[in-house]
C-alpha cells in the first residue's frame, strides 16, 4: 500500500454520470477551454471519487435474479448477459428488466491489501 | 431508497470531482471558470435525463415563491413615476399605460423562470431584479422617452436568460467567423491584382482556385471538428475496449475500426494475388481456398446472438467478491454497483444476484 498507490477502475466512466461527464470534457476541449491532458485528470479523479463515494456513501442492498444468457470471465472482470431480470431493493420496491448487461471488476483491486 | 439516493449521490460525486480537480486545474493554469462550466455543464447534461429532481434543480415550490417575490417588488414601485410624470403633462393617460405595462411585464417574467430556471435557476432572478430596476429608474429620470431604452433592455434581457452560461458559448461561433471573413477577404486581395494588371483569364482562375482553397480548408476544419468533437470518448472507448482482453472479446459486427481497415488491406492483397494467379482463379474470387467454410463460423448465425449484447441499454457496473457456480446455478455477490434499468439509474452498496444459465 505505502509503496503502490491503489489503483482505480475506469468501469465507471460507462454510467450515465461517467458518459455525461465525458460530454461536457469533449465541449471544453472543443472549445479549447482545457486541455486533454488536464481531462485525463478529471477522468482519473472521478474514477477515484466514483469508487469511493459508492463505497462510502451508499448502504443500500439490491437483489436480483434472472436467467444467464451468457458470462464471460476475462483479465480478472466478469461480464454477464442476463435475462428477464427481477430485481428487488431492501425496501421491497421491485423493477423488472427484459435485459441486463453486467460488468463486473474484481472488488480486490490491484495494489489493494488483502484483508478489505 | 436507492432510487431517491441516487441524485444525492450523484451531487456528491460531482462536487467531489471539482473539489479534486481544482488543484489541476491551477497547476494547470487554467481558468477556473472553466472549472464551473464542468461543473454547470455535467449538472445540466443530468438534468436533461429527467431521471430524478436533483439537488441543483430547481424546486418547484421554490420557484414560484421567488417569482412572487419581484412581482411584488415590481409592483409597489409603480406608482411612484406618476408624481414626476404627472408634473409634464396629462398625469392620467400618460400614467394608466406604462403601469399595466410593468405590471403585465411582471406577470410574464413570474411564467417565464420556470422554463429558464433549468438551466441556471440561481442567475435568473437577480439579473431580473436588476433589470427592472434599471427600467424603473429609466422611466423615473427620463419619462416616457425612456420608453424605447426599456424595450431594449428587456428585449436583450430575455435574449440573455443566462449570462453565465450563455457568455463564453456565443465567443466560439464569432472567433470562428472571424475566422472565415479573414480567408475570404485575403483572396479577394489576390484577386484585384490580377485585374490590376490587365490580366484577362487570371481573375476567373483565382477565383477557382480560392474557392478551391475555402473548400479544402473547410473541410479539414470540419473533418478536424468532428474528431476533436469525441477526442475524450475515443480514447475512453479505446481503453474499455483494452479491458475487455484487447478488443478480441468484441463480437465481429463491433470492430467497426478493424473492419473498415480490413476491406481495404483484403482487397489490395487480393488484387495483388489475382494479378499473380489469375490463370486458373479467375472464377472463385470470393471463395477463400483455405477457409474451413464450416456452418459455425457462419457470420449469419453471429448476428442475432451478438447483436443480442451489444444493444443492451440496461447496463449494471459493479464490482465483484465472490462469483460462484453450482451446475447451472450461479451466485453473485456484487459491490459498489451502479445501474440503468429502463433509463432510471440505481446505486447499490451491495448486490446478490441469483441465476441460472
Amino acid at each position: 500500500m505505502a509503496t503502490q498507490t491503489p489503483q482505480y477502475y475506469e468501469l465507471y466512466r460507462g454510467s450515465t454520470i461517467g458518459e455525461h461527464l465525458i460530454d461536457t470534457i469533449d465541449e471544453l476541449i472543443n472549445q479549447s477551454r482545457i486541455e486533454p491532458q488536464l481531462a485525463m485528470k478529471i477522468l482519473n479523479n472521478f474514477d477515484k471519487t466514483i469508487a469511493d463515494v459508492l463505497g462510502e456513501k451508499v448502504k443500500t442492498r439490491l437483489t436480483f435474479k434472472g436467467h444467464l444468457e451468457t458470462y464471460r470471465f476475462c483479465d480478472d472482470v466478469w461480464t454477464f448477459l442476463v435475462k428477464d431480470v427481477k430485481f428487488k431493493t431492501e425496501n421491497s420496491t421491485e423493477f423488472h428488466a427484459d435485459k441486463v448487461k453486467i460488468v463486473s471488476c474484481n472488488a480486490k483491486r490491484p495494489g489493494e491489501p488483502e484483508n478489505k | 431508497m436507492s432510487k431517491s439516493q441516487v441524485p444525492e449521490v450523484y451531487a456528491k460525486v460531482i462536487n467531489d470531482v471539482c473539489e479534486a480537480s481544482r488543484v489541476d486545474f491551477e497547476e494547470g493554469g487554467v481558468d477556473l471558470q472553466a472549472l464551473e462550466m464542468l461543473r454547470q455543464g455535467w449538472q445540466r447534461k443530468l438534468s436533461s435525463t429527467r431521471m430524478y429532481d436533483f439537488p441543483w434543480d430547481p424546486k418547484p415550490e421554490s420557484v414560484g415563491k421567488s417569482d412572487a417575490a419581484p412581482v411584488m417588488s415590481n409592483a409597489k414601485p409603480v406608482p411612484q413615476p406618476l408624481p414626476s410624470n404627472g408634473t409634464i403633462n396629462t398625469p392620467s393617460s400618460s400614467a394608466s399605460t406604462p403601469g399595466p405595462q410593468i405590471k403585465h411585464e411582471a406577470q410574464q417574467y413570474a411564467t417565464q423562470p420556470p422554463l429558464q430556471a433549468k438551466y441556471a435557476p440561481q442567475y435568473t432572478n437577480q439579473p431580473m431584479a436588476a433589470e427592472h430596476r434599471a427600467a424603473m429608474l429609466l422611466k423615473q429620470n427620463y419619462g416616457e422617452r425612456a420608453g424605447s431604452q426599456i424595450a431594449q433592455l428587456q428585449s436583450g434581457q430575455q435574449r440573455v436568460p443566462t449570462p453565465s452560461n450563455a457568455q463564453p458559448q456565443p465567443q466560439q461561433p464569432y472567433i470562428k467567423q472571424e475566422d472565415i471573413k479573414q480567408e475570404e477577404y485575403r483572396p479577394t486581395y489576390n484577386a484585384s491584382v490580377p485585374v490590376k494588371s490587365s490580366q484577362t483569364d487570371g481573375a476567373g482562375d483565382a477565383r477557382a482556385e480560392y474557392d478551391a482553397e475555402i473548400a479544402r480548408r473547410r473541410a479539414v476544419i470540419a473533418k478536424h471538428r468532428e474528431a476533436s468533437d469525441r477526442l475524450i470518448r475515443d480514447h475512453v472507448l479505446a481503453s474499455q475496449k483494452s479491458m475487455e482482453g484487447g478488443g478480441l472479446l468484441m463480437p465481429l459486427n463491433a470492430h467497426t475500426s478493424a473492419v473498415s481497415l480490413f476491406p481495404q488491406i483484403h482487397e489490395s492483397q487480393a488484387g495483388s494475388s489475382l494479378s499473380r494467379a489469375q490463370g486458373d482463379a479467375a472464377g472463385d474470387e470470393d471463395e477463400d481456398e483455405d477457409a474451413i467454410n464450416s456452418d459455425l463460423d457462419d457470420p449469419d448465425d453471429l448476428d442475432d446472438h451478438e447483436n443480442e449484447e451489444e444493444n443492451v441499454s440496461n447496463v449494471m457496473l459493479c464490482t465483484y467478491d465472490k462469483v460462484q457456480r453450482v451446475k447451472n446455478k450461479w451466485k453473485c455477490t456484487l459491490k459498489d454497483g451502479v445501474l440503468k434499468v429502463n433509463d432510471q439509474d440505481w446505486v447499490f452498496h451491495k448486490g446478490q444476484g441469483e441465476f441460472e444459465w
